[in-house]
């Protein structure tokens, strides 16, 4: 009756005649110290380095970095000249086409795994989920392999095909192009918008479909007027995170459409970091343009489902209506779906590990071209061990201080609700508009004449940076799900409120706070966007060297460490389906 | 035509019979109620009829048209049906006017009539003037009351409602449960009304079908029902009721039944043989209680174990030896706990079934 009487009202409410603790009262009381320790840390992490990589875009640069003196030509020439706007242009319109189609497609195939009595529903779904457990890095590699104009595997089959047949078949592929990069784009950002769509159309009350029976409607008419309607505003979430998505990611574009000379404000952003000379503000100054994206999308979507919760209605008895049933349209909708797992999961799969296992790239296959040395010299190169040795220790350590700062910052802004507290959490959910490279952008200036500067440690504070959002979100819906009286009664019944967060809430929220912890680590083996500008010859990682290796055109090396990066994020997504049961697409969802 | 006829309906959800051979004729105009505990197979059952739910075996027709039977299906679309859900189930993304609407825009109608139609449902509810609200600004008893409108407006062959106001707070409720009676008298269209609750199905009902476990368990009017129920489970379902375990220990004329360590009951017997074990069933409200001597059969002294005043009756329970009687007394009359009373049961409210299991 004496530290938390005054922390749970947020005022130091004093009951009269209750012992007095002086040293744990008011704002010296534990929690206090506490909600200001994370306070601090939270500041450090998250917030700093997005108020130096908008600052970094205010001073005068040299070829090597930025002088101490301002200067606002930075700004001036990204907002206002040509050449950066045509990236920016760029961007948008990849990120518009990109958007579209994943959207069609994502919902389409939502529609027909939730609605319809297609055979192999629960593999399918699996399946069309996949690719969010593999590096997009990785689908790339893979995707050079399969789709090259000279070398590629799909050309090289159908040559194979032509030839046997008596014909000559030219080329009818070629990823390094516009359309490419929308290609794999698509194929990577399908499965948000099937997750998003498909949680939606699962939860909806199925009498609102069964009344549109009833009322005279046809299954068409019931799904078009009825069904996408009511999930629209998922719908519109879903996009939304696509259009950002789809504007930040700089790896597809950067590589794909280098040929043919299409630059994206991204890879702008990335070159003006690392090539030289660099251009340290112009990197700064369009970061910001790419964060008025983010804003500008994050506004939408709060507004958009601000309105949705509207939409929340009386559930029913929870009887799931029958399928529609679609007879000979089986097979068109078997086709839409295989297709997708086809190209997304199937072949980049077949292709990655082919080319891990070749000696030099080449669409033709023929015995005397397989090789294991990839892998031997994988297991034999120093550098190539630390950096699995870093990627695992990181994803780790990401995962472990996500799961605890995410805990404790959502337990004090649920139960201990206040203005620090709530405004604690908003701070450490702010990251997740922001994309990777933009702190990337912050932590190198934040960090520059710090011991940090070049560590590995630099990578694990933007890796946390990055996904301390998650921690919180996710542990928010964990422990709205423990209803107060839960606790409450422990209290009653003579526990501390130590004691209640220990045995009364962590145990029932420990399937949340394990798919907190499997989640950040599987983002975190993937991350390329900020750790490409932050890692060192002495601190490489996995996705790093993939990355280098493509880039200096050792693309089967490159594969045989997509390979092993894949296995390792395979592995923990049937560690924690078999054995912790839980499904760690539905941790993306609550985003 | 419209009556609705149901013969040896089933209905199997994998290895779970939820529906196990049901024989229905509703009459055209009539309001039936299908009435039973949850999983008795009610819903199911008026789910089948919707054609929200395929039969396993049996069939369903409409005036003259088969809807169901075991290898076809009409869609619910064309069954010329309304249904009003336990959830409502209005649209969120439309205006009340669009919800009711919906159906009428189905079938081509010129929008001048579907406007004057749309507004007569709305004005039979009462909710004409909020017409242009949007659905997810409504409150639960409007919610309701729109669905109701969306339901008749199609001017159906058949009504269903799936417990429609079990989710309203108890006050609405009631009020609900006479404008529907109403309304429906009025309207005369045939209706069937799945609910759990004995009190509304009573209000509503022409005829109620009481279910337990998948089968039919009692067909009949709400007083039939109360007065002559056919087994344990229909007594027990509706109304108060005292349930005790005995035998038959005399049949004929002075037939009675003995109550183990308890007196011997005349009883109202039908063709129950001798040394039959049995259910022995009466309600509350017809034992007299009194604290001048009763005399006649089945006339006891009692001792007051406990009284509860609940404003218009009071509930007293009185012990006959090993036997406890619950009985009740309109108006309350005061009693004192451990005090002496005569009671009389009387005989041809005293009913037996064979004892179950």
């Amino acid at each position: 009756m004496d530290a938390t009487t005054a922390t749970e009202t947020g005022t130091a409410v004093r009951t009269p005649g209750a012992r007095r603790r002086p040293d744990r009262h008011g704002w010296l009381a534990p929690d206090n110290l506490l909600i200001a320790a994370l306070s601090i840390v939270v500041v450090v992490i998250s917030i700093l380095p997005l108020i130096y990589a908008i600052d970094a875009a205010f001073y005068k640069e040299t070829m090597i970095g930025l002088t101490t003196q301002r200067s606002l030509k930075a700004i001036y020439e990204v907002y206002f000249t040509s050449e950066y706007l045509s990236y920016f242009w760029n961007a948008l319109s990849l990120g518009f086409i990109v958007t579209v189609i994943s959207v069609v497609y994502g919902v389409g195939m939502a529609l027909i795994i939730s609605r319809t009595d297609i055979p192999f529903k629960n593999t399918l779904d699996l399946l069309t989920i996949m690719p969010m457990f593999v590096s997009p890095f990785t689908g790339l590699i893979a995707w050079i392999s399969l789709g090259s104009e000279k070398t590629g595997f799909i050309n090289g089959v159908l040559a194979e095909v032509g030839n046997f047949l008596g014909f000559s078949i030219e080329p009818l592929v070629n990823i390094w192009t516009f359309g490419g990069i929308v290609w794999v784009m698509v194929l990577f950002f399908c499965p948000f918008v099937y997750l998003f769509t498909i949680g939606n159309l699962r939860g909806m009350d199925s009498t609102l479909e069964e009344a549109a029976r009833t009322s005279g409607a046809g299954t068409f008419y019931t799904l078009t007027r009825i069904t996408l309607p009511v999930c629209l505003p998922a719908i519109l979430s879903a996009s939304l995170l696509v259009f950002i998505l789809s504007t930040e990611v700089y790896t597809m574009p950067g590589i794909l459409g280098a040929p043919d000379g299409f630059v994206t404000l991204t890879w702008q952003i990335y070159k003006d970091s690392t090539t030289f000379p660099v251009h340290r503000a112009h990197a700064a100054a369009s970061g910001t343009m790419i964060l008025w994206i983010a804003v500008a999308g994050l506004w939408l979507q709060r507004r958009l489902t601000r309105k949705a919760e509207k939409f929340v209605t009386v559930t029913g008895k929870g009887f799931r209506g029958k399928p529609i049933p679609l007879g000979v349209m089986k097979w068109p909708a078997l086709i839409i779906v295989g297709a997708y797992i086809i190209f997304a999961d199937i072949l980049p799969l077949i292709a990655i590990v082919l080319s891990s296992l070749m000696k030099y790239s080449s669409g033709v296959l023929t015995a005397d071209i397989f090789t294991i040395s990839h892998y031997v010299k994988f297991f034999s190169l120093s550098e190539v061990r630390l950096a699995l040795w870093n990627t695992m220790m990181l994803a780790a350590l990401a995962g472990a201080v996500c799961v605890v700062l995410g805990f404790l910052i959502s337990y004090f802004e649920v139960r201990r609700s206040n203005r620090v507290t709530v405004t604690l959490a908003f701070l450490g959910t702010i990251s997740v508009a922001v994309p990777g490279l933009i702190y990337g952008i912050g932590m190198l200036w934040l960090y520059l004449k710090t011991p940090l500067y070049g560590t590995v440690w630099i990578l694990l504070l933007a890796f946390v940076a990055k996904y301390l959002p998650y921690g919180i979100l996710v542990s928010r819906s964990g422990i709205l799900q423990v209803h107060p009286d839960l606790e409450q009664s422990a209290r009653v019944h003579g526990a501390s409120p130590l004691r209640v967060i220990r045995s009364i809430l962590i145990p029932i929220a420990k399937p949340t706070l394990i798919a907190v912890l499997f989640f950040v680590m599987l983002s975190s083996i993937k991350e390329l966007s900020a750790s490409l500008l932050l890692y060192s010859q002495k601190s490489p990682i996995l996705s790093v060297l993939t990355w280098n290796y493509m880039d200096g055109g050792e693309y089967q090396f490159a594969s045989a460490v997509g390979v092993v990066q894949t296995i390792l994020m395979i592995g923990i997504v049937i560690i924690t389906r078999i054995a912790f049961r839980i499904k760690l697409e539905a941790a993306t969802l609550s985003k | 035509m419209s009556n609705v006829s149901i013969k040896n309906l089933h209905k199997n959800y994998g290895s779970f019979h939820a529906v196990k051979g049901i024989d229905l004729e509703i009459a055209e105009g009539e309001f039936l109620v299908l009435l039973g505990p949850s999983g008795c197979g009610k819903t199911t059952t008026l789910r089948c009829v919707a054609g929200l739910e395929e039969v396993t075996d049996g069939q369903i027709s409409i005036g003259d048209r088969v809807v169901s039977s075991k290898d076809r299906s009409v869609p619910p679309e064309h069954r010329e049906i309304g249904m009003v859900f336990q959830s409502y189930a209005i649209w969120p993304h439309m205006t009340v006017f669009d919800n009711v609407a919906f159906g009428l825009k189905l079938q081509r109608i010129p929008s001048k009539q579907i406007r004057a139609r749309v507004m007569t449902a709305l004005e039979m509810v009462g909710l004409e003037h909020l017409a242009d609200r949007g659905a997810s600004q409504l409150s639960g008893g409007q919610q309701q009351r729109v669905a109701l409108a969306r339901a008749i407006v199609l001017e159906p062959k058949v009504l269903l409602f799936d417990e429609p106001l079990s989710n309203l707070d108890a006050k609405l409720r009631e009020r609900m449960r006479f404008e529907l009676r109403q309304l429906l008298q009025q309207l005369k269209i045939t209706s069937i009304y799945v609910t759990h609750d004995q009190q509304e199905a009573m209000v509503v009902a022409d005829r109620i079908v009481l279910m337990n476990e998948g089968v039919i368990e009692q067909i009949g009017n709400p007083a039939e029902i109360y007065r002559a129920p056919s087994s344990r489970f229909s007594a027990e379902f509706i109304g108060l009721t005292n349930i005790m375990s005995g035998r038959v220990s005399k049949t004929g004329k002075d037939s009675a039944l003995s109550i183990q360590n308890g007196p011997e009951l005349r009883f109202r017997n039908g063709q129950l043989k001798k040394d039959t074990d049995v259910d022995i069933v009466f309600r509350p409200e017809v034992i007299e209680i009194s604290k001048a001597p009763l005399k006649g059969p089945n006339t006891f002294k009692a001792t007051v174990e406990s009284v509860f005043f609940l404003g218009n009756i009071g509930d007293i329970y009185l012990r006959v030896g090993d036997m406890q009687v619950r009985g009740q007394l309109s108006p309350p009359v005061d009693w004192k706990l451990g005090e002496e009373a005569w009671v009389r049961i009387p005989p041809e409210w005293v009913l037996a079934y064979p004892a179950q299991g």
